[in-house]
């Protein structure tokens, strides 16, 4: 009976390294200059993150990539796991693929300690801090086949922004997931930002979403203001939030745009879709060719100012929408801004 | 012949299915090395004493946690492993301690070192991420990460074969097949719970430790689901070696971590999506347990402590 | 070789369930006696030779073995003096391990586990001796599992490792009577000579009158946790098990 087994086994191996051949076969015919071949990986599928891709997508069809005709796209989820982060990156580095992107940190950093060996560039996008996940040496010059985009902006006019919305700001909270690494050195630089312009960060720490409503409760009373940034996690819960905060008249703000119609009061950051199309228009010109070594990492190009006027009607600062000019009988109000603008008006 | 093969490109850009590339082979074949130790330790708790031990999932990080933050912190990759090594073994201690002394449940001991462990590991890391990139690792010992893997995971193989065979092993599995005739033998079970708790999770937190420097980071998340891959890989080791010799059975541990990962690879090109793989693992493992042969010898006899 | 000095156990004390399962046992048990002990359900039997090996605690009272005070010390510190049966042969064996590997296990009982091989070419050879004895041809199946072998087979394996190591003290709960008439008999058969060969202790626990008086050198009656008569000599050889029961009265 083992025999048989060990024999079963061995067919199976040897008939996995056989695929390869046949595989490779078929792979042979596919690189061909005119058919190039995108590999996509998020480390979780996610409203904010499949936005970014929808986004990297949408551009790469602008710009005349079509699917299945001149570009191939393969798409997987790690489901949050670091481990199928690793066997994914390892798929992708036998394909010889023209770019892998890699959207979150675990997902970047796989692909980027799989891909040293081949000549695939990677792309990251929608991380916070390059640096410290060593993806990057320096922001100014890309090295090692590796450049992306991240989707950090200065802290200090999101601050200003604040606290132009809500002047009697003093206290802002924020909840975030501790084990999300994003979060965790945005939090950093926010905290070391925020005394500047006196204002004292109350952190909310959770390890899931299940406690993210314990953790707003725990703020009420605490802060004049909740901050909700792209965390995951929080995120994930956004509603709960909304809704407590709104049983004690506390504002919530952004990082998404996309959530100020839901009723967060406003949002100054990059719209993720945005960032997906930034990351696209990088990817094309990798795919026309450009050399990697010429394309630094970007930080968003394009910041956008988000005012839900009906919310701060409600929470009673009509006076602070007349102060500062702002159409009353609009519902929410949008700005473009370049990210060295602070004023609103 | 120009046609032929255009319709195969036709049919090659309609089929899902990629050959697995040798690097991804190789790539499984790693993991599969890794992981196998996390699978031995599973079948020292779960198999040879009948503990079932759920720390996997903390033990794991933590070994990633010490071992990447050591270091970072210019430590000797080699010492920062064994180091690992030495707290993946206390932790174990931990759940140990909690179900002898203070009489809690094997499965709630372990779950508690568990939870506990994810606030430990964090304050070890200091952050939920930890680079390796920039940084030696213990596989700069010698060219081939698949080699030194292979050394590592067979000296563990044979180490476990000399302590099994020896007067102390088999008191240890004494333990495992009845508490009170060993007692009665006049062995201390509650050292060899503790040594064993502890030896399986410092096994496991070296596999963390390895599995860090192999993919260049840390993450805090790298423990979750640790626990069902090593009883997957041990239960798929055993239906290849039913033949119950406790050394065969050990090899079968890392055969089927091997062989798991490679079924994981193998999904991923057929285009299973990642959340499938789950509920795949879950069908492997009830398929085999239905399997009446491996069912007979799996169905747990601890009932009687 | 034994002294149990005025031994009372009470189990779940403080609760409904409550019973003081021993109340003032004192027995006093030289080298070489083979006693029986016979007593009606709840009399203590059990529990007296639980109380020796250490499994369960006394509430008053001390136990020495050897002049020495073992009262306090566990089951497994007691385990180097006494070799023990059990009436479920499952529970004197380890039934995933082989007939070598259980042989193994028991000969270094009370002793030190250590690193060194646990089953030797000489080991083997050893227990495959020991084995022959038994005259059930198992000493050929050495290597395997514990769990194929009948309980009477069962039951005689385990009496073979209980004096494999060198002790002093051997204690038998109702050894056979699980077992059927036949393989009964030649396990106390067995029993018989293995204890004159090697000079044992012997306490045996027994629901059968004819057992308590046709084995050993005396017998102590239980009843309720008393020890109400203990007999020997003249006395005993006299005695029939209908004459036993006249004792319980």
């Amino acid at each position: 009976m083992k025999k048989i087994i060990m024999l079963i086994v061995g067919v199976l191996m040897v008939g996995v390294l056989a695929s390869n051949k046949c595989g490779a076969a078929i792979e042979g015919w596919r690189i061909n200059a005119s058919v190039q071949r995108v590999g996509i990986t998020q480390i979780i599928e996610h409203p904010a993150l499949n936005a970014t891709r929808r986004g990297l997508l949408d551009e790469l069809e602008s710009q005349g990539f079509k699917k299945d005709e001149n570009i191939i796209i393969y798409f997987q989820s790690a489901q949050g796991s670091p481990v199928i982060a690793s066997q994914i990156a390892q798929q992708f580095a036998g394909m010889h693929l023209n770019v892998a992107v890699g959207i979150g940190t675990a997902v970047a950093q796989s692909l980027v300690a799989n891909m040293q060996g081949t000549s695939t560039p990677v792309v990251f996008s929608s991380i916070t801090d390059p640096k410290g996940a060593g993806l990057v040496q320096d922001y100014q010059r890309s090295e090692k086949n590796v450049t992306g985009v991240s989707n950090f902006i200065p802290i200090m006019p999101q601050l200003e922004f604040f606290k132009q919305i809500v002047p009697s700001l003093k206290r802002l909270g924020i909840i975030y997931n501790l084990g999300e690494a994003n979060s965790v050195s945005l939090n950093e630089q926010i905290e070391a930002e925020a005394p500047k312009i006196g204002l004292a960060i109350v952190l909310a720490p959770v390890t899931g979403s299940i406690e993210v409503s314990s953790a707003a409760q725990s703020l009420v009373g605490k802060v004049d203001a909740i901050l909700v940034t792209n965390d995951n996690t929080a995120l994930s819960a956004f509603d709960s939030i909304l809704r407590i905060a709104n049983d004690v008249k506390l504002p919530v703000f952004v990082s998404d745009t996309d959530l100020v119609k839901n009723g967060a009061i406003g949002a100054l950051g990059p719209n993720q879709y945005e960032i997906g199309r930034q990351t696209g228009r990088m990817v094309a010109k990798i795919l026309k060719k450009e050399p990697v070594s010429q394309l630094p990492m970007e930080f968003p190009e394009k910041v956008e100012m988000y005012i839900n006027v009906k919310v701060m009607q409600q929470l009673g600062l009509g006076e602070v929408i007349h102060a500062l000019g702002l159409p009353a009988d609009e519902d929410i109000v949008k700005r473009n801004v370049t990210t060295s603008q602070r004023e609103l008006l | 012949m120009k046609t032929s093969l255009k319709e195969m490109l036709q049919l090659a850009k309609g089929s899902y299915y990629n050959g697995m590339s040798f690097v991804q082979f190789i790539g499984a074949v790693e993991l599969g090395l890794i992981y196998s130790l996390v699978a031995i330790g599973v079948y020292l708790t779960f198999r040879l004493i009948d503990f079932p031990d759920l720390t996997v999932d903390g033990s794991f990080p933590l070994g990633g946690a010490i071992a990447a933050t050591l270091i970072v912190d210019g430590f000797d990759p080699i010492m920062a492993t064994l180091l690992a090594f030495v707290g993946g073994w206390l932790s174990g201690l931990v759940t140990a301690y909690l179900n002898l002394k203070w009489k809690i449940m094997g499965l709630l001991a372990g779950i508690l070192t568990m939870t506990g462990l994810y606030s430990i590991n964090l304050r070890i890391m200091g952050r939920p991420n930890i680079t390796l990139m920039q940084h030696g690792s213990v596989f700069g010992v010698m060219d081939s990460k698949y080699v030194f893997l292979m050394i590592v995971v067979a000296l563990v193989v044979i180490g476990l074969v000399f302590l099994i065979r020896s007067e102390f092993g088999l008191s240890i599995r004494a333990i495992g097949t009845n508490e009170r005739f060993a007692r009665a033998l006049g062995i201390s079970f509650n050292r060899n719970t503790y040594f064993t708790l502890g030896l399986s999770n410092g096994i496991v937190a070296l596999s963390g430790a390895l599995f860090s420097q192999s993919s260049g980071f840390t993450d805090i998340t790298m423990g979750q689901g640790t626990i069902i891959i090593g009883l997957a890989s041990v239960i798929i080791g055993e239906t290849l070696f039913w033949k119950k010799n406790v050394y065969w059975l050990l090899i079968g541990c890392v055969m089927g971590s091997i062989i798991y990962k490679l079924v994981v690879a193998l999904a991923l090109n057929l285009n299973f999506k990642t959340s499938d793989l789950k509920l795949i693992t879950a069908l492997l493992i009830i398929i085999i347990m239905i399997l009446p042969k491996v069912r007979h010898k799996l169905i747990s006899t601890r009932g009687k402590k | 070789m034994i002294l149990l000095e005025n031994i009372y156990v009470m189990f779940n004390k403080g609760t409904p369930l409550e019973k003081e399962a021993l109340k003032g046992i004192h027995l006093k048990i030289d080298a070489g006696d083979f006693v029986t002990i016979i007593g009606g359900n709840g009399a203590g039997k059990t529990t007296l030779l639980n109380v020796l090996s250490g499994e369960v605690g006394v509430t008053r009272g001390k136990i020495k073995i050897q002049e020495k005070d073992v009262t306090r010390l566990s089951t497994e510190e007691r385990a180097v003096y006494i070799g023990r049966l059990f009436q479920d042969p499952m529970v004197g064996t380890c039934s995933e391990l082989t007939i070598e590997e259980n042989f193994a296990l028991a000969y270094r009982r009370g002793e030190k586990r250590r690193l060194r091989p646990a089953l030797t070419k000489k080991l083997k050879d050893y227990f495959k001796k020991e084995l022959v004895k038994l005259n059930m041809g198992l000493e050929n199946r050495m290597r395997d599992q514990m769990a194929s072998l009948s309980g009477g087979q069962r039951q005689a394996v385990s009496l073979l490792m209980a004096t494999l190591h060198p002790s002093q003290i051997l204690l038998l709960d109702e050894h056979t009577s699980a077992l059927d008439p036949k393989m009964g008999e030649r396990v106390m058969q067995l029993t018989q000579d293995l204890i004159t060969q090697h000079g044992l202790t012997a306490l045996m626990v027994t629901h059968s009158l004819h057992q308590a008086l046709d084995f050993g050198n005396r017998t102590v009656l239980m009843q309720e946790g008393h020890i109400i008569r203990d007999l020997h000599g003249e006395e005993r050889a006299s005695l029939t098990p209908s004459d036993l029961i006249q004792l319980f009265k």
